[in-house]
């Protein structure tokens, strides 16, 4: 032995057994953390790709800047790339068309098309003002094919161009829909159009920075530019996708992604110091003589502390490369979770990948906690008085203990339930961790909900393809519902009729026109889940009551009147959602629609698709779209927002499942504590009688106050935070009245039942096993 | 009339070479009331032996009878309930439960039986081992020689037949042990209890009606003080 800490790995070696719990809890927490790193660091590279894909490799975008300044742009070291890129009739309100489709007109660079967008699917770049590139969609809409002549009709004339590729900087925008089409020409095609039709051209600068410098640099790059060139704030936008991923983002909605990330390791890094701070605590309770000894044979407080400190980090060399290794195959079980179970976006995530950021910050944030953890125990083992090394037990030598008062229950059960509140500070803590559990569960499950209506693509309703009347006009006709229904692949068809701003009156005050929408058989009934107030049967067929919806922009309420054409309506029910806006909605069914406006049409026929649907299916429901109807494929977004929705509600459980495991943990360590703590006296009760039922009782006692008491706080705290958020996030937007989570509330009581069981099965295994001459004379 | 009776106990621990004989088939027998101490060197196995009588461990050889019940052949649950009712237990550091008052520690083995303590006996006690003033103190607030008296207590509460002290004063200084001798002595006579005792001091063991003594697990008995 070359010093005293050289007794630290004996002393591991000897105690292999003691230091198992605070090796599993480094353990767990190098494993969480390694984990959810990895997890991150897959997804933020899958969906750097993919998030480049959708919108462009570029950093900055640049409106209304001088060539002067571009060019000197361009001798910057750190820039990689300039494209130009100039854009006419996107939102497709000019009479712009091509094959009778509406064209939206593209004026592009090829490093803009090429670098910047990597736009091309198929075919090859415009390389004469006599070609062009058309979006993906054109292939449906105008049946054409590659080396096909395209005419462009535009107020000045008609334009011959050849198709030499297929391809969108914007392929989610126009894949799945026929009423449009972009149309990519050079620059010089573009600015002759604009020239002929007396369009003023607003051309944009793309800049990508090198791959070396990235975003962060791009970060600075755009404050300076911005400066130099005194560019107004609004000319100068940034591709929050890149930028975003990077953490350089200066949108606000990205940095309160970080915040929320920021939260979470936080609270992360804090369970696991809990976690292993108090598997210290145990590891020195159960040594108090040892340390007394030290400081009997000459060890200073000092030596103590780092004496422990060191045995934590010891512990660190073999529970953090375990941690690491078991934190890497969780991500690989996660990942191969998204990629195969959840897939849509996360179909790109990579499975078997070692991320270095995972490993790194496993390997950190493991030793940081060890060592932050490694402080309150430290200092505890130091204030150990040589006179433990005589005694054995410090908590017998406390003369800071309350009375207990016996009010006819069993003595053991008293005990328990004072060896629980005794100490105020640790049954607050134990409190607060159940409580904090049990809060956090509530308000996650309101912010599943609040995710849950904010995606409206998982409404049971939400179609696979819409026809549209464009501009909402009442374009389709009753019969073309029927003739979809009878599409092979076609599962369910629904109509709706919507007229904006029509003459009202109301009986309540300030209204003078209202919106029109009806509901067909198929959404009355799926709407019935959304009900928030009132009875949808009223409603149904020719009738004289109506419904709206519940949301705090829209002033009609159940029980109000209301006057069309001279007929009145009453509303007396409300639903949370619609498929058109709700302010000043009025819901009601086909037949009242027509008796009220006379009108027959609709404006949109929804489509949900069924297992058999193919292109076929989808081209010839195409074939119903024409110039004032717009066919939507709406398949693909549902897909995302659904996996979507998935993955965030497996992120949610998956969370709140560490946070679950981590005061389980936390309990069952310091009923452990409790114990070891008091070995020598229980050694003496069962001396004295007590038998090992009354033992186990006494133990449970202990670990049902902490729950119970957990409960209560986390309830009555955690309640009527669920209330408020629901009253915050659900009811003013989605309408739905807050009721108690009942099911969740049982899955808390099973949770915090099964987390006491836990923590009361090893120690009192563990004393009875015992023997009590073993008990008494432990220390 | 015997009330303990030990029959050939040995005690073993360990196997093979590690192995370790605490107890050499050792016998002996005590009548009611005697108050019998037990003397030998440390680690000579008497406090073993304590242990084996007080059920606290169980031989490797032997038996022990307690009012003629063999206690090894009583389930687990049994013998807990029957150690509760019939063995009192006075350890050399007390034990006490540091939550519980004086009055609280005395009446704890009435209360591991779900039975009312008896008020006048506790009250008896109370008087005979001067702890009137100090009932509803705290262990924490008493001196060693007071704690002792509250473990002697919570010994006679139950009114066992047999007193078990594993080196009572040990932890007290002269007038301490003396009163505490003084007061099982008197218990043994007052509610005619068997009481054995582990002793270092030859002072204190000439003070029992009869002594052993254990060396190297082999017991002898010295017979009566004064015969």
């Amino acid at each position: 032995m070359k010093s005293y800490l050289s007794l630290i790995p004996v002393s591991a070696r000897v105690h292999r057994r003691q230091n198992r719990m605070t090796l599993l809890c480094i353990i767990i927490s190098v494993f969480l953390v390694t984990a959810i790193f990895s997890v991150a660091d897959m997804l933020i590279q899958s969906n750097s790709g993919t998030m480049q894909e959708k919108h462009g490799n570029w950093h900055i975008k640049l409106d209304n800047i001088p060539q002067d300044a571009v060019d000197e742009l361009g001798r910057r070291s750190d820039v990689k790339g300039i494209g130009w890129a100039d854009s006419f009739n996107t939102d497709a309100d000019k009479p712009y068309e091509i094959g009778g489709r509406k064209a939206a007109l593209y004026g592009v660079d090829e490093t803009y098309i090429a670098q910047l967008v990597n736009a091309l699917e198929e075919g090859r770049l415009p390389q004469s003002g006599r070609e062009v590139m058309l979006s993906d969609n054109a292939g449906l809409a105008l049946d054409v094919r590659l080396g096909d002549q395209v005419t462009v009709h535009t107020p000045a004339g008609d334009t011959e161009f050849t198709v030499s590729g297929f391809g969108s900087d914007d392929r989610e925008y126009y894949q799945g829909q026929t009423y449009m089409v972009a149309v990519y020409m050079t620059r010089d095609a573009f600015h002759a159009i604009m020239e002929a039709n007396a369009v003023e051209e607003h051309p944009s600068c793309y800049i990508q920075f090198q791959k070396a410098s990235d975003a962060s640099d791009a970060s600075d790059a755009v404050s300076e530019i911005q400066q130099k060139y005194d560019l107004a704030e609004e000319s100068i936008s940034e591709n929050t996708a890149t930028m975003g991923l990077s953490g350089q983002s200066r949108n606000q909605s990205i940095r309160n992604v970080y915040g929320i990330a920021a939260v979470l390791f936080v609270m992360v890094l804090l369970a696991g110091v809990l976690m292993i701070s108090g598997s210290l605590n145990s590891n020195v309770s159960q040594r108090i003589k040892f340390f007394g000894m030290m400081r009997c044979i000459g060890a200073s407080r000092q030596q103590i502390v780092r004496f422990v400190r060191l045995e934590a980090l010891n512990w660190c060399k073999n529970a953090v490369p375990v941690g690491v290794v078991l934190g890497t195959l969780a991500s690989w079980g996660i990942c191969a979770y998204m990629h195969y179970g959840i897939g849509g976006e996360f179909a790109t995530v990579r499975i078997l990948s070692v991320s270095p950021v995972g490993l790194i910050s496993g390997v950190l944030v493991g030793i940081i906690t060890v060592l932050l953890a490694a402080q309150a125990p430290a200092k505890r083992a130091a204030k150990v008085s040589p006179m433990s090394a005589v005694s054995g037990n410090s908590e017998l030598t406390s003369s800071k203990r309350r009375v207990i008062r016996r009010k006819g229950r069993k003595i053991e059960s008293i005990l328990g339930i004072h060896h629980a509140t005794g100490s105020r500070k640790n049954w607050f803590l134990m409190t607060a961790s159940f409580a904090l559990t049990i809060i956090l569960v509530l308000c996650f499950s309101i912010g599943l909900d609040f995710a849950r209506g904010l995606l409206p693509d998982l409404k049971s309703w939400q179609p696979d393809i819409t026809l549209n009347g464009y501009a909402n006009a009442l374009a389709l006709e009753q019969g073309t519902k029927e003739e979809v229904k009878r599409i092979s692949g076609v599962k369910n068809v629904f109509g709706t009729s919507y007229l904006d701003n029509i003459a009202a009156t109301s009986s309540r005050q300030g209204i003078g026109h209202v919106n029109l929408e009806s509901y067909d058989e198929y959404l009355l009934e799926s709407a019935k889940e959304n009900v928030v107030e009132g009875n949808l049967s009223d409603i149904y067929g020719d009738s004289d009551k109506v419904a709206t919806v519940y949301n705090k922009d829209n002033p009609l309420k159940v029980g109000d009147k209301v006057q069309i054409d001279g007929k009145e309506v009453e509303i007396t029910c409300s639903v949370s959602s619609s498929l058109f806006p709700s302010e000043l909605l009025v819901i009601c069914s086909q037949e009242t629609f027509e008796r009220l406006t006379g009108e027959r049409g609709l404006t949109m026929i929804g489509v949900q698709l069924d297992g058999n649907a193919n292109d076929e299916t989808v081209r010839q429901i195409s074939k119903f779209a024409g110039s004032d109807i717009i066919f939507s494929d709406a398949r693909e977004s549902v897909q995302e927002n659904t996996t979507t929705y998935m993955a965030m509600q497996a992120g949610v459980y998956g969370f709140l499942v560490i946070i679950g495991m981590v005061t389980m943990f936390y309990i069952i360590n310091s009923i452990s504590i409790s114990v070891a703590a008091r070995t020598k006296q229980y050694g003496a009760m069962r001396a004295v009688g007590m038998d090992s039922r009354q033992l186990t009782r006494m133990i449970t006692a202990e670990a049902f106050t902490y729950a119970v008491s957990g409960l209560v706080v986390g309830c009555g705290l955690g309640l009527p935070f669920s209330y408020f958020l629901h009253t915050l996030l659900i009811a003013r937007y989605f309408g739905t009245i807050w009721r108690p989570p009942i099911v969740i509330l049982c899955g808390i009581v099973v949770f915090v039942t099964a987390c006491a069981a836990a923590a009361v099965y090893a120690p009192a295994k563990r004393i009875r096993n015992m023997a009590i001459t073993d008990t008494i004379n432990e220390l | 009339m015997n009330l303990l009776e030990v029959k050939s106990v040995s005690k073993t621990y360990g196997e093979g070479d590690v192995a370790v004989q605490a107890l050499r088939s050792v016998s002996f027998s005590v009548m009611k009331g005697e108050f019998v101490a037990i003397v030998g060197e440390s680690g000579s196995g008497k406090s073993t032996l304590l242990n084996m009588i007080g059920a606290l461990d169980t031989p490797s050889f032997g038996k022990v009878y307690i009012d003629s019940k063999d206690i090894f052949a009583m389930k687990e649950r049994n013998l807990t309930v029957f150690r509760r009712r019939n063995i009192g237990f006075i350890f050399q550091s007390f034990n006490l439960i540091p939550e519980l008052t004086v009055e609280q520690n005395i009446i704890f083995p009435v209360l591991l039986d779900y039975q009312k303590p008896d008020r006048r006996y506790l009250e008896e006690l109370l008087a005979v081992l001067n702890l009137r003033e100090r009932r509803h103190h705290l262990p924490s607030q008493l001196s060693g020689g007071q704690q002792q008296r509250v473990a002697i207590g919570r010994a006679l509460i139950t009114r066992p037949a047999l007193i078990l002290a594993d080196e009572p004063t040990g932890n007290l200084d002269t007038q301490n042990s003396r009163e505490v001798i003084a007061l099982l002595k008197e218990a043994s006579r007052n509610y005619e209890q068997t009481i054995i005792m582990i002793t270092h001091s030859r002072g204190i063991a000439q003070k029992a009606d009869r002594i052993l003594q254990v060396s190297d697990g082999e017991l002898t008995d010295f017979g009566r003080c004064g015969e």
